[in-house]
């Protein structure tokens, strides 16, 4: 059984009244134990409203999302639901609600009433996997914005969910925060969390496994990052771009410089044209290849 | 004197308290008419408390802040002068709106001035045709009712109605889609180039800073870490680094060319550039 099975999933905000909007028009997706994806999308695409989905923060107009089997319309489900999927928002200081990092990393498991020495070990466990473990006296708002989502994470995984859903968790971080934030994710991915990154950011989508790509409440595109950003006008039609190496490579290769096709990453960009320099040396000045 | 001219300023929040907390210490800056400007820097550096030194938001706790010869300085300073024609907008600028209508919400600060009525609704119009939003479609419907990219250029566009000198932008572009991004980016730009606006920006972004701006200022720990032209600035990816900054992703590939004995010029900015500087490279290693 997948982790997440959603089938025809239709939302309506507002449904029955003349300000119904329609957000989610029919998806259907599985997503695995263990995966790692991207969720892309124009502004008003769905995405936002697909991750309340996942635990059960919203519930179906029509259609249904099962998690670990559960359907998330069964209120009796609700909480079980909520343990397998936590979710990090955009803004890191309205997820933070205690005073010190540890006790705000705590809020959650005594919550569920668990005997303190476990709530401890989970606490300093989930601080360890962040990197923030030298901050559990800290207060939250002396940190930055990267180590306040990191924090912020560390709460949810002392639930010890199954999925952890980041809805734009990176967008109002410095360069430096976003990289802790996905470094922090791809860490918990290795150690087996499911994981759903919605992002604006084309460069960080490229980085997970496999990419969603959402248009009007709908799955436009769902396959490996080479695969999408090898559909440069598809995308622009959806309002994504490319990357900017991807975006480079593309154009290099209309120019008749043969570089391979599928580069997503700087590091293999800069190999490729480095061997072609090599290769022509010693063979004088050559034409340009344009057609 | 340039437009705006910090001298040795320092802001200190809650001083002689137990919170007490240093944001700027000695920045020294100045700015003249016409130019576009990054501020970049981790957070807290200071960025946002120096910005609003700018539109007297916040006064100097010591150092001088000159804005169009107005000491910002002293208590009596004219401020309704430099808050009109210092025009800030805030990140997020969309949780400000208010009025039923996008035509009121423009019209709002055009109106406290106490402008006749035509007058401010050619300023209206104006405003939202910069930002790219057509009042004839839009000026009667309410704002609440536009998508998350027309709303912020609303929001702009209030602003904007103030006709101001210098816009100041704190990350005008974040949680917009790619091309929502690109779209906002290119109409501030246009306002720069055909109107002549000074502009500030604030933003995270280095492949935003490298395709906008003319210089950028860089800001650690509440002071001026580096200042110069653009690509002068990008030449100096270790120094970036280490205060948690990076180069744009196009001038990083070219580090990685050069590292590699490929002879690229490090100082590239755009794709276009890089496209030419690669071939370049490739005809005559």
């Amino acid at each position: 059984m997948a982790l997440i099975e959603i089938q025809n999933l239709h939302h309506t905000y507002h449904a029955g009244t003349p300000e119904a909007v329609v957000a989610l028009d029919g998806i259907s997706l599985t997503i695995e134990r263990g995966e790692f994806v991207a969720i892309v999308g124009g502004n008003g695409s769905g995405k936002s409203t697909l991750a309340k989905h996942l635990n059960a923060l919203l519930l179906p107009t029509e259609g249904e999302v099962r998690v670990d089997g559960l359907d998330t319309r069964e209120p009796a489900s609700t909480w079980e639901v909520r343990q397998r999927v936590g979710m990090v928002f955009q803004n890191p200081d309205n997820q933070l609600v205690a005073t010190v990092v540890e006790e705000d990393v705590a809020f959650g498991p005594e919550n569920l009433g668990l005997p303190s020495r476990e709530i401890v070990e989970r606490v300093e466990e989930s601080l360890r996997v962040v990197g923030m473990l030298d901050y559990r006296r800290h207060q939250p708002h002396l940190l930055s914005g990267g180590q306040k989502q990191r924090v912020a994470i560390a709460g949810i995984l002392a639930m010890r969910p199954q999925c952890l859903v980041l809805d734009e968790a990176t967008t109002m971080l410095d360069p430096l925060g976003q990289r802790e934030v996905m470094e922090t994710i791809h860490t918990l991915n290795r150690e087996g969390v499911t994981v759903i990154h919605i992002t604006h950011a084309m460069e960080e989508a490229a980085q997970c496994p496999r990419m969603i790509v959402l248009s009007s409440g709908r799955v436009a595109m769902d396959g490996l990052p080479v695969d999408v950003f090898s559909r440069a006008d598809d995308l622009h039609r959806l309002r994504l771009v490319l990357p900017p190496i991807p975006a480079l490579a593309s154009q290099l290769r209309r120019d008749g410089l043969p570089v391979p096709e599928r580069i997503l990453d700087a590091d293999d960009l800069a190999s490729a044209i480095a061997s072609l320099a090599t290769e022509r040396v010693g063979h004088g000045r050559v034409g340009n290849g344009a057609d | 004197m340039a437009l705006i001219e910090c001298v040795d300023l320092t802001h200190v929040y809650l001083r002689g308290t137990p919170l007490e907390a240093v944001a700027l210490r000695g920045v020294t800056l100045s700015i003249d008419a016409g130019t576009f400007v990054g501020l970049l820097g981790p957070t807290g550096s200071g960025k946002s408390t120096l910005i609003q030194h700018f539109n007297a938001l916040l006064r100097p706790t010591s150092g001088t802040v000159h804005v169009a010869g107005i000491d910002l300085s002293q208590p009596r300073a004219d401020v309704k002068t430099v808050r009109r024609q210092v025009g800030l907008v805030f990140q997020y600028p969309e949780h400000q709106l208010f009025e039923e209508t996008v035509f009121d919400d423009v019209a709002y600060g055009p109106r406290n001035l106490g402008l006749a009525t035509e007058e401010i609704q050619d300023r209206v119009q104006d405003a939202l045709r910069l930002v790219g939003v057509d009042p004839d479609a839009f000026g009667r419907r309410s704002p609440f009712s536009l998508s998350g990219g027309e709303m912020r250029r609303v929001a702009i566009a209030g602003v904007l109605a103030m006709q101001p000198q210098v816009l100041v932008l704190d990350e005008p572009a974040a949680g917009l889609d790619p091309q929502g991004k690109q779209e906002i980016l290119g109409q501030i730009r246009t306002l720069h180039r055909e109107r002549g606006l000074t502009v500030i920006l604030i933003t995270h972004s280095m492949d935003e800073a490298a395709q906008l701006v003319d210089r950028i200022v860089v800001m650690n720990r509440g002071q001026v870490a580096m200042d110069g032209p653009v690509r002068g600035i990008f030449r100096r990816a270790d120094e970036l680094a280490s205060i948690g900054l990076g180069v744009p992703a196009i001038t990083d590939l070219m580090l990685r060319l050069r590292r590699r004995g490929v002879a690229v010029r490090p100082d590239v900015l755009s794709l276009e550039e890089a496209r030419a500087a690669i071939w370049e490279a490739v005809r005559w290693n």
